[in-house]
């Protein structure tokens, strides 16, 4: 199985503006195929991928993060 | 009850020098068993957080600190530790980075770690550490998921979840008991009911835990415990915002904030609910990294807000949305350059949406934050933008620590017969410490330094002090070879006696002025109201 980020690198670069708070689970695993993914229905998958996703998005992002731990 | 037996605290991060970052603590019950006469030993962490400023060591030759735990967890490439002293169970408080930022270097080192004890938020969070590291799932520690109100026993410990307010949801505090003491341990808390997530603090469960038994030690969230006043609650955020919100309900309003403030961006958007506004989030990815791993651990804003809609910057909705009846959540508080407000300032106006008559409302506290104000002053479309921050209305801001006022009431209720700081630096240790005493609670006399260990039993509690090397550092792009040891310098002991005293000068000298100027209003007020 490809790790996460893997398949989220593949998302990434083929539909970089996709909007991931509003997507839909179902267009999420269309989105998926299209990259020659396959969708694993296990527990979270969807959402782990999604967070794979939005951290490849967020490297480089240099939003500063220490006051929100205060 | 045999001599050694007692519950023992040991800090292995986060009771730093200079600051509070890299939290960790172990508690270790050493109990004799009534049948055989062995003395049983089991030992659990609470949080395994990564050093977030790591300049702050050797002059910043390391590009990486975490607690050195190689005494209490088998690493590769180290002696295995004493079967006995091995670390039985993780407990996580919240999943902040300071918190759990070292799980995945442990996982990525090898390490046997413990199952891990956490909220579904932190699971979440510790899960995206592995995510983000590429770490192969197979190689993830068992991680279970617990709740408010468990008791969870390992060996001859008990450990009780309370629910913590902090800046995050899913945080805990935790009562460690075993037969010869009990421990208090905060965690990072501010002691606030409120919260729009529906975790604030449940004085009625710290009351049933008062009721099950004294607290012989209780290790406080120091952050800013010594402050004056109650931390600001998320009821007083909410209040700030909505008033504001109501104030320019006819405009477009732009709210930069911290991406990564989950109770925060639930408050604005709860305020933004009660005023029928709907909710664009506009703050890169890292803000929808928040917000998607709210959804992924059962927060989800839209149904907590059903009345208003929350939508991407990026979705066709948002696009059809009339501006003048949104709010814009975004980032860029300090200037950050990838972040959207920043990228206006700096001359892409397809970056976010912002209307000739929009009204910015943005919580700017502290030098650091000046970098978005002089970028907003210099900007031709938003210079001369109505704009308010906390100078404007002070409770736009508020901490996820509790002071003064929080840290009487959670230790009223729970009459600890001893109080002492966890996540504070000596300097704010020293003045926890002058605080608790005015305040007629028995301290341990100075900060406890990481690697030492207070012996905690229903008679008292005693130091054992220790300078053994606490913290592995690695330099840059050396992450795959063995880390170094090293230490914090605290200074000698005598230091550390000068430091308190002088840190209860300024404490009373501070003390001294708050009540003169209370007295001085007091005063003013009655001349006025006698004109």
């Amino acid at each position: 199985m490809a790790l996460y980020i893997q398949i989220a690198e593949k998302l990434e670069k083929k539909f970089p503006k996709t909007d991931l708070i509003g997507i839909s689970d179902n267009d999420l695993i269309n989105l998926i195929a299209s990259v020659g993914e396959k969708y694993e229905s296990s527990t979270d998958w969807l959402y782990k991928l999604k967070m794979a996703w939005t951290t490849v998005r967020s490297q480089g992002d240099n939003n500063s993060e220490l006051d929100a731990f205060i | 009850m045999e001599q050694n037996d007692a519950l023992y605290w040991s800090p292995r991060g986060g009771n730093n020098y200079k600051d509070f970052w890299g939290s960790c603590h172990a508690f270790t019950s050493k109990q004799t068993n009534k049948d055989t006469g062995v003395v049983e030993t089991d030992t659990i962490l609470v949080d395994l957080g990564q050093h977030e400023q790591t300049r702050d060591y050797e002059n910043g030759r390391f590009d990486k600190v975490v607690p050195a735990l190689d005494d209490i967890i088998e690493i590769p490439g180290f002696p295995e530790p004493d079967p006995e002293k091995k670390c039985k169970a993780l407990f996580v408080s919240h999943g902040h980075s300071d918190h759990i930022g070292a799980i995945s270097t442990y996982v990525s080192m090898g390490a046997k770690l413990p199952p891990i004890y956490c909220s579904k938020m932190s699971a979440n969070l510790i899960m995206k550490d592995f995510i983000e590291k590429g770490i192969d799932e197979a190689k993830w520690p068992e991680i279970k998921e617990i709740n408010a109100g468990d008791t969870i026993t390992v060996g001859n410990l008990k450990v009780r979840t309370m629910a913590a307010s902090h800046s995050i949801p899913g945080a805990f505090s935790f009562k460690i008991s075993n037969d010869s003491a009990s421990i208090f341990h905060t965690g990072d808390t501010k002691g606030d009911p409120s919260s729009f997530l529906g975790n604030g603090v449940n004085f009625d469960d710290y009351k049933k835990i008062a009721e099950q038994g004294p607290i012989d030690l209780m290790t406080f969230d120091g952050t800013t415990a010594a402050n004056n006043g109650h931390a600001t609650y998320e009821s007083e955020v909410k209040g700030a915002y909505s008033t504001l919100i109501k104030r320019h309900s006819d405009k477009q309003l732009i709210m930069p904030m911290p991406a990564a403030h989950a109770e925060r961006i639930a408050t604005i958007i709860s305020a933004a609910a009660e005023n029928g506004k709907d909710v664009i989030i506009n703050g890169g990815p890292v803000m929808d990294s928040t917000i998607v791993g709210l959804q992924m651990s059962g927060y989800d804003l839209q149904k907590l807000n059903p009345n208003i809609r929350i939508v991407g910057a990026n979705s066709e909705e948002a696009k059809k949305l009339d501006p003048k009846k949104t709010i814009t959540i975004t980032t860029g508080i300090y200037g950050e350059s990838n972040a959207p407000m920043t990228q206006f300032c700096n001359g892409d106006k397809s970056a976010i949406n912002i209307e000739k008559d929009a009204v910015i409302i943005t919580p700017l506290i502290g030098s650091r934050s000046e970098r978005l104000a002089q970028l907003l002053a210099k900007c031709p479309d938003t210079k001369d933008l109505i704009t308010y921050t906390s100078k404007d209305l002070s409770t736009l801001y508020g901490s996820g620590h509790a002071q003064r006022d929080d840290f009487i009431k959670i230790a009223g209720i729970l009459k600890p017969k001893a109080v002492t700081t966890c996540h504070a630096s000596t300097k704010l240790a020293n003045r926890f410490i002058n605080m608790a005493s005015e305040l007629g609670y028995a301290t341990l006399g100075r900060q406890i330094r990481n690697a030492e260990t207070v012996k905690v039993t229903a008679q008292g509690c005693e130091v054992i002090p220790n300078e053994k090397k606490n913290w592995f550092g690695w330099e840059k792009n050396g992450e795959d070879k063995k880390p170094e040891k090293f230490h914090d310098d605290y200074g000698t002991v005598e230091s550390c006696r000068k430091e308190i005293e002088k840190a209860k000068k300024a404490y009373f000298e501070r003390q001294t002025l708050n009540k003169l100027m209370k007295n001085a209003m007091v005063n003013f007020s009655k001349n006025m109201g006698g004109r």
